[in-house]
């Protein structure tokens, strides 16, 4: 998935260094696109959606 | 008889008006009472889906529908005109408040009317200025996301993009924020993956650099002076998660800019360390600082007192604590909760249309003085019950008196969720999800400022599941349709 796309360099940007950012494994890769388990993350995430909404003061 | 007029039918005025039809009845119980919605566009924009637009995976037809028979059916008086006026202590003939609008549409385009009321609820939104940065926007050399049409053309230049990535041709693509001021990063950083997913399905990523070019001056802060996430018994920041999904997507972020001109294909800006820089594009969305729509007030005798009602920047003065400190003494108390105009109590400005009282992200200067600082985004969810809330307070007054204690809803108290499609496709799209509890960081209830159990990031499919559902909730809930206002706003 990786793809760095460098900046050409006749035309160099000052790009933040990301070099120290995490990347994912595969297993979090499969995970990300798991549909069983992605199902019980779109679950979690609604409910977590809707006791925001019953915590908010309206 | 109560006359209601709500200016703006977005998000915020929309679901006031929906909410204040309902809860006073049916035109025909509701006694002599008026709900009236004055808004210069005939449709209703779902806008967090113009992204999709954007790339071109949802029609202009799929997030636009029009507001009359909707209006028609809730009992809602419609007038497709822009306010230009308000005169809260009335005229000579009438000391009812009253707002001056001129039409754009119905048939009436430059006829002026003075609308009488007894509540008026300032639900304008933004005015996109472009003009704040010379050839920013679609007039210029950059393109927007910020309407349904300025997302078709932009979809219509990637499409291009894409076409000439095909034939073999290398292609810069720039996405970002178009001033140092701006707000409402989270859309730019949702386009920008989208963008990437495109051309990564199109097979034609490798022969393109994509730059995400932001006023933030650290990824993940969002305008929100970023989160603290809890992950697997750590504590995490919104700064590193946003840097893995960047680094993984071989996105390339500037960061701290104020873009200062955009030329034709080239954009120049200036960085926190007073460095200026210019790069070349084939393809730029930017998005534009946002201002108040302009209106200007006046008192009974014809005196004008815009600067009573507006800050500076247009937008409406509210119940906030709008004393200038550091931002080292910036409280949540300081946000509004109420939206009630101060001396008139019959006016409310809620959404984007009022002033915040002060960013919510560290402000900075370049070294040479130019502020680089995200403004406070003030996204859909709040927005919408900040509609709701004012509903409430002026059904109340109306059914109670004029003392009627108002409701009450802090962007300090309220959450927040923001989903970033990074991908369409019901088996192939992704997101970046997050929520953030509340949205206004309270030190003086959380050590982060936020709570760690409601404020969250993930990244996946299930995320882009989530925005679907809401762009197919929410489109539901604006036409009114059956149950909707069991759909949290
Ligand atoms: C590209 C993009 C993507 C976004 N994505 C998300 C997202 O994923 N999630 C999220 O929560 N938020 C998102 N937002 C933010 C969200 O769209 C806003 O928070 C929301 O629209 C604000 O609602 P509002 O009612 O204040 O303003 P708006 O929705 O802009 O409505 C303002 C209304 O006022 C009308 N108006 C303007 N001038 C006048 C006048 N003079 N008189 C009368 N009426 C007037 C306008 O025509 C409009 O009907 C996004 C924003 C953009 C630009």
């Amino acid at each position: 998935m990786t793809n760095p796309s460098p900046p050409a360099p006749d035309n160099p940007q000052p790009v933040a260094d990301l070099t120290g950012a995490p990347l994912p494994t595969e297993g979090t890769l499969r995970r990300r696109r798991s549909v069983p388990f992605q199902l019980t993350r779109f679950a979690v995430f609604n409910a977590r959606i809707m006791r925001m909404v019953l915590k908010g003061s309206h | 008889m109560t006359d209601i007029v709500v200016l703006g039918a977005g998000i915020s005025g929309h679901t006031a008006a929906l909410h204040l039809a309902r809860l006073l009845g049916r035109r025909s119980t509701r006694g002599q009472h008026t709900v009236t919605v004055v808004s210069p566009n005939s449709h209703w924009n779902w806008i967090p889906s113009n992204i999709w637009v954007g790339v071109g995976k949802m029609g202009r037809d799929d997030v636009v529908f029009p507001l009359e028979p909707v209006y028609e059916r809730k009992g809602i008086d419609f007038r497709q005109a822009k306010a230009v006026a308000l005169r809260p202590e009335g005229d000579g003939e009438d000391h009812r408040g009253a707002v001056d609008i001129v039409y754009t549409g119905q048939g009436r385009v430059g006829q002026e009317e003075r609308l009488r009321y007894d509540y008026l609820v300032n639900a304008t939104g933004p005015r996109l200025r472009f003009e704040a940065t010379e050839g920013l926007g679609p007039d210029g050399h950059s393109l927007s996301v910020c309407t349904a049409d300025h997302a078709v053309e932009a979809a219509r230049e990637l499409d291009e993009v894409v076409q000439r990535l095909r034939a073999g041709q290398e292609q810069t693509l720039v996405v970002g924020m178009g001033h140092g001021t701006c707000t409402c990063e989270g859309a730019a950083f949702e386009y920008v993956f989208n963008v990437d997913h495109v051309l990564r399905d199109a097979g034609v990523r490798d022969l393109a650099t994509l730059y995400y070019l932001t006023n933030e001056a650290s990824l993940g802060d969002f305008g929100v002076d970023g989160m603290t996430f809890e992950d697997q018994g750590f504590q995490t920041s919104s700064e590193l998660w946003t840097a893995s999904l960047f680094r993984e997507r071989g996105v390339l972020p500037i960061l701290g800019a104020h873009v200062e001109r955009v030329e034709e294909g080239v954009v120049h800006y200036e960085t926190l360390d007073g460095s200026h820089h210019s790069l070349d594009f084939d393809f730029a969305m930017l998005l534009p600082p946002f201002g108040g729509v302009g209106l200007a007030a006046y008192d009974g005798q014809g005196g004008d007192i815009t600067d009573e009602l507006f800050a500076p920047s247009g937008f409406m003065r509210v119940d906030a604590d709008y004393t200038a400190k550091p931002y080292e003494d910036w409280r949540a108390a300081d946000w509004p909760e109420t939206y009630q105009v101060p001396v008139w109590d019959n006016i409310f400005a809620v959404g984007i249309a009022f002033a915040p009282p002060h960013p919510i992200s560290r402000p900075r200067k370049s070294s040479s003085g130019t502020v680089i600082a995200p403004s406070p985004p003030r996204t859909g969810m709040p927005s919408g019950v900040m509609g709701k809330t004012v509903a409430l307070t002026i059904v109340d007054r109306i059914r109670s008196g004029p003392s009627a204690q108002p409701h009450r809803a802090s962007m300090a108290n309220m959450g927040a969720a923001c989903v970033a499609s990074a991908g369409a496709g019901l088996r192939t799209g992704s997101a970046a999800a997050m929520t953030m509890m509340p949205v206004v960081p309270d030190y003086s209830r959380y050590p982060t400022g936020r709570s760690l159990r409601d404020t969250r990031g993930e990244i996946g499919l299930g995320g882009h599941w989530v925005k679907l559902m809401l762009h197919y909730l929410f489109i539901h809930k604006a036409k009114g349709r059956p149950g909707w206002f069991l759909i949290p706003e």
